[in-house]
């Protein structure tokens, strides 16, 4: 060695090196010399924080807390709190989602509680016991979530303890249903039951979800990630809209694979993010989803971005490396070499039956399901013990929901329908609703979330009532109204989408100070599964006031101006977006002109015949205004009213 | 010693020297602190290798693959790598039991008389490296572990098994002669599966056995010491004992000794230093050297011991548990003049006669099976007698109600003459269990077309097959035929896959280590 002594700059250098040598000694298998050290769970995320910051990146702030505290640690800093009846601060909100447990200030000062159920199916007793919950210590409903999930809203603040536990006596483990982790795992909802499906998802939802909870590491991934199995029968699981989609396939005759179904695997879906699940070309047994999940699930939480939220999701691993190399990377975590198949050699998916969630259907012989009308996935408590019982009586016992928030009674006789339809609607409830209330799907909006721009459920029951009222809709047809563009209701899959903003107020005397009031952006031609295809935007920033009438001008232009039988989302992509844009501009200004005649004329009439002028005028004003400005808390009233009555 | 890393970049603020000693001290220290943290998984030694044992690679490059390893790993690189069995063991195995248990040389038979020279020089080297010091020349070599007496059906316990039928496969004026054999394992209790091979001890033909007796002017009548160290009658021992189509080196070393004639002598001392040609069979050389006679107890134990050969097993034991099937072509070559036969299959084909007995038993495969995965495809490469395992893999498959599909090569030499098992394969067909059946005959056009050429003319569906998981077996002449599909592989590898010829390499190697490249070769 040289008898030279180390200078400043290279004494500096070798005090970071010996500091690194210490942050790589309690992480093994990062300096690449303790290879073959089996790697406890959380050596994983901190290899790939040290990762990140050795590229010169910055941890998001959650990476960090996620560093300092795993979620699934908190358990006494979640009972200090419920014993002190406060809630969490800081950090701590973002953790306790992990939990399962969101406080959602400022628009509620409460925690909400979103349930994992996979496949979505819960049992009668199971349900009943939420139902008590939701009624001891939560608000007393629940809403039926767009991942086919139960919430509980109105949880104070001593008992999110209560709630856990109470969950986990019938079975119920949220852990991980919030937060940078794996969701709810969703299925088809008629599995088991759907004469047309391929495979029963029902044991490989609950082999993914069992897989997770026994999987430290498969907690605090770098962003949240959602998994789904569609079994190929009537009601899509929507799964291309996951990061990752098995979708059930069978493959042509004169292949080199029997005519056995087989999972194809979709990576990268986010619907909020224009981008579907894309194909793999993997061809998956049944049996070996979970294994491969995991791959994948391994090479994302090792790759995906901890210095950025917005980039850190599975599909900006994708565009990053493409799908080849992301799926060499899969194929290096796997013991077995994937089975690779075109997808032109499979045959096309079974058609889906856009309103086959709602309403009374046969399976089998002498069986029916039924699917009931929850007015965008509320449920009070009378109503859910009410089903509970219907479901034990004439059913299964098996409480199945859907990713259309609303909730399926299967293996029904159908000597026993009448009886059990009769049962639903003494609830409140129906099985039968107008194209527009089937399809109709929003998310929590500004009355319970944060990210909200707008009020959702409420308006979109407004809007359902207006467009019945107005319209005589008899195709299927999907409105996704979604309140901020996370888009939990998948608002670019819907025929039409309805993505909440904040807009100027229309009415505001002077347009330069006006207030910021609630709209939308209107988006058409979304669909999935065959009709799979993003929707295009159509118009921006539609005050609240004038989106009905929006919509009843869009969808009366579709009325007349159809093919024989051509559904709305045909209808909408065969459109050049700016001509549709004028010839709805003149049909409005038409049917504005006609109603402005006619009511011209009835007006002038009426003064010709009135005592009063005056009181004319007040009654034709008091039409004009419609109903835009109920509050939501009437518009629930009404329904809630309507319901029970 | 820990690894040494390049922990110290080249942009770090030291010269070339200070770089390399900080590698070293940092690289020592964080290994030192990492054996520290916790328990080692899997432990260090790494998996031996066996770069040799490939049954397309010539002899040369085996052994010096095999240079400086251990003497019994020499030995195995001297085998013919197939891991037929023949021999009762793997090439692995064989070689070991060489070195440690003092087996003999000759059992190696597709690797012949190579192997047996390359063997024996062996051995030589290593006891002239052992006995050099000390002069214990005369140091017996360890005998083989006497074995205890085997399970009836096995190499060491034959069953004398009858045979129930033998029906010509090919039609009237082909140049080929393959019978379907049947055997009958009555009540013996015999177990086999779809895969295995059956060994059968055959006879020498008697006509040849008597030429050689009336040549070198023995009755047959003599008592000799055979093999076994029983005594027994000259002529059955020639019949059944000992191997009269290929002489040994010893046994032709016995006759130069026994040669008056000078001329005579020295040729055959020649002889035995080459080894005998192909077809020059012990009856060729006692006609054409007339003075050597030796001793008949000297030659019976220098001849080598009559081997039994292996046949793949035609036939699924599900649907037939108590007899097995082979596919025997009759071998007939003509050398030196005079038609030299196949001693087995001459034997199962022609001279045994309905209800004759035949020792046999069951030689099972290591991995040559049709997939326990009831869906997995399979390609099953099978021209002429190749075919055989294919007959038991589809019965196998159709009585386990597999789902998988099938895709058979099959060729021949004329398809009027020689599309052996015809009405089968095509009943198979078009009842699904095979759903592509591409067939190869070679003469029934100008342009020779084998089975690998087939292969490359659909080289896209063979590898959608390959990519949805299939398993590639591959059964027939190893020389020829096994090499010219491997290519055909690999290219259609590097064509459909896109890959360079390292990748392709790379991809057929992991089919090989997960059992999807399965070969019974010969």
């Amino acid at each position: 060695m040289t008898d030279q002594s180390f200078d400043d700059e290279q004494q500096r250098y070798l005090k970071g090196v010996t500091a690194g040598l210490h942050i790589a000694r309690g992480v093994p298998g990062m300096t690449g010399l303790t290879a073959g050290k089996r790697l406890r769970p959380d050596d994983f995320h901190s290899q790939a924080r040290i990762r990140a910051q050795a590229m010169g990146g910055e941890l998001t702030s959650q990476e960090q807390a996620k560093a300092d505290l795993n979620p699934n640690d908190m358990w006494n800093e979640m009972v200090s709190l419920a014993n002190a009846g406060e809630y969490p601060k800081g950090d701590d909100v973002f953790l306790m989602k992990g939990r399962g447990m969101f406080y959602v200030a400022p628009n509620q000062d409460s925690y909400m509680c979103r349930l994992r159920m996979p496949g979505g199916i819960f049992s009668s007793h199971q349900f009943r016991a939420v139902a008590d919950l939701a009624e001891t210590y939560g608000g007393g409903y629940t809403h039926v979530t767009t991942r086919a999930n139960l919430q509980i809203r109105e949880i104070g603040a001593k008992d999110p303890i209560n709630v856990l536990t109470g969950l986990a006596d019938v079975g119920l483990v949220v852990q991980g249903s919030g937060g940078d982790n794996i969701r709810n795992i969703t299925g088809s909802p008629l599995a088991g039951i759907d004469p047309d499906e391929l495979i029963d998802v029902t044991p490989y939802c609950k082999q993914m979800h069992h897989h997770i909870l026994n999987h430290r590491e498969l907690y605090g991934l770098p962003r949240k990630f959602n998994i789904a199995f569609d079994g190929g029968g009537r009601i899509s699981a929507l799964e291309g809209t996951n990061d990752i989609g098995f979708s059930a396939v069978l493959p042509k005759a004169d292949g080199p694979l029997p005519r056995r179904p087989y999972f194809r695997m979709g990576l990268g879906g986010i619907t909020g993010h224009k981008d579907f699940a894309r194909d793999t070309g993997v061809m998956l047994k049944p049996e070996e989803c979970v294994a491969v999940a995991h791959a994948v699930l391994h090479v994302f939480l090792a790759n995906g971005d901890r210095t950025s939220r917005d980039k850190a999701r599975l599909k900006y691993v994708l565009d990053r490396w493409g799908f080849d190399k992301f799926m060499r990377e899969v194929q290096k975590q796997l013991p077995f070499t994937l089975r690779r198949y075109p997808l032109s050699r499979c045959e096309a998916r079974h058609p889906v039956e856009k309103a086959g969630h709602i309403g009374i259907h046969d399976h089998g012989d002498d069986k029916q399901y039924v699917g009931i009308v929850l007015p965008v996935g509320k449920l009070t408590i009378p109503q859910m013990h009410g089903l509970a019982d219907l479901a034990d009586r004439y059913a299964d016992s098996k409480m199945r929901t859907t990713v259309w928030q609303n909730l399926v009674l299967g293996n029904v006789d159908k000597s026993d329908m009448n009886a059990l339809v009769g049962g639903i609607e003494k609830l409140g409830l129906h099985v039968n609703a107008s194209p527009a209330r089937t399809g109709m799907v929003a998310c929590t909006g500004s009355f319970g979330c944060k990210f909200a721009n707008a009020e959702t459920k409420g308006n979109a029951l407004k809007l359902v009532d207006h467009l019945e009222a107005t319209l005589d809709l008899d195709e299927p047809l999907n409105i996704h109204m979604t309140g901020c563009p996370n888009s939990c209701a998948q608002h670019y899959v819907g025929d039409i989408g309805l993505l909440g903003a904040r807009v100027a107020d229309p009415e505001a005397d002077d347009p330069e100070e006006a207030d910021q009031v609630d709209g939308f952006h209107v988006y058409i031609g979304g669909g999935y599964e065959s009709e799979e295809g993003i929707a295009r935007e159509l118009a921006t920033s539609i005050p609240v006031v004038h989106l009905n009438a929006y919509l009843e001008n869009l969808l009366g232009l579709y009325l007349e101006e159809r093919h024989d039988g051509e559904r709305f989302v045909a209808f909408a992509r065969r459109q050049e977006i700016d001509d549709l844009r004028k010839r709805l501009a003149e049909r409005s200004d038409k049917a504005a002109a006609a109603q402005a005649e006619s009511e011209e004329k009835a007006y002038s009439e009426a003064e010709a015949q009135a005592d009063t002028p005056e009181e004319v005028k007040t009654e034709r004003d008091e039409a004009a205004t419609d109903d835009y400005d109920r509050t939501p808390k009437e518009a629930e009233a009404a329904q809630d009213g309507q319901r029970t009555g | 010693m820990p690894t040494q890393v390049d922990l110290i970049p080249e942009d770090a603020p030291f010269e070339a020297e200070q770089r390399e000693w900080l590698n070293g001290l940092i690289s020592a220290l964080a290994g030192w602190e990492g054996s520290l943290g916790g328990a080692e998984q899997g432990g260090g030694e790494a998996k031996e290798s066996f770069p040799w044992h490939d049954p397309g690679m010539e002899m040369e490059e085996r052994m010096e693959l095999a240079e400086g390893k251990p003497h019994e790993r020499q030995l195995m690189a001297a085998m013919a790598q197939l891991d037929c069995g023949q021999c009762g063991y793997l090439c692995k195995t064989y070689a070991e039991a060489i070195a440690f248990e003092g087996e003999d040389l000759n059992r190696c038979v597709p690797g012949a008389k190579e192997t047996e020279r390359k063997l024996k020089e062996l051995v030589a080297e290593q006891e002239a490296a052992k006995g050099g010091a000390a002069e214990q020349e005369d140091t017996p070599k360890p005998q083989p572990k006497p074995k205890k007496k085997a399970p009836l059906g096995t190499r060491d316990n034959p069953y004398m098994a009858k045979l129930k039928s033998s029906t010509p496969l090919n039609a009237e004026g082909s140049s080929k002669d393959t019978r379907h054999v049947v055997i009958d394992l009555g009540d013996s209790g015999i177990e086999y599966e779809a895969g295995d091979s059956m060994g059968i001890y055959p006879e020498n033909d008697p006509r040849t056995v008597d030429a050689i007796l009336a040549d070198i002017d023995a009755s047959g009548g003599e008592k000799v010491k055979s093999h076994d160290g029983e005594n027994k009658l000259l002529r059955q021992v020639l019949l059944k004992d000992v191997d009269i189509t290929k002489p040994t080196d010893d046994a032709v070393s016995v006759l130069a000794a026994a040669a008056t004639d000078a001329d005579e002598a020295e040729d055959l001392r020649m002889l035995a230093e080459r080894g005998v040609e192909e077809g020059q069979t012990l009856l060729e050389i006692v006609r054409v050297y007339p003075s050597a006679r030796p001793k008949l107890q000297d030659l019976i134990d220098a001849l080598g011991p009559l081997q039994p050969r292996l046949y793949s097993i035609a036939s699924s034991s599900r649907p037939y548990p108590k007899e097995i099937h082979t596919t025997v072509a009759v071998v007939k070559t003509a050398v030196y003049g005079r038609g030299y036969k196949g001693v087995a299959s001459t034997f199962l084909a022609k001279r045994l006669s309905r209800h004759g007995e035949v020792p046999m038993y069951i030689q099972p495969t290591a991995e040559f099976r049709a997939n326990k995965d009831p869906d997995h495809p399979a390609i099953m490469i099978g021209p002429g007698t190749g075919i055989a395992p294919f007959m038991a893999f589809l019965q196998e498959r159709e009585a386990r109600g597999d789902a998988g599909r099938n895709w058979v090569f099959f060729g021949n030499p004329e398809s009027a003459k020689d599309h052996i098992y015809k009405d089968q394969l095509e009943k198979w067909r078009s009842e699904g269990l095979i759903s592509r059946l591409t067939l190869a005959f070679s003469r029934d056009q100008k342009e020779k077309v084998y089975v690998q050429n087939r292969m490359r003319e659909q080289a896209r569906e063979f590898w959608a097959w390959l990519e949805a998981g299939a398993v590639i077996y591959i059964c027939g002449d190893a020389e020829r035929m096994a090499k010219d599909v491997d290519t055909a592989l690999h290219d259609i590898v590097m064509e459909q896959g896109q890959m360079n010829e390292a990748q392709a390499k790379r991809y057929v190697e992991t089919l090989a280590s997960e059992h999807r490249y399965l070969r019974d070769v010969y």
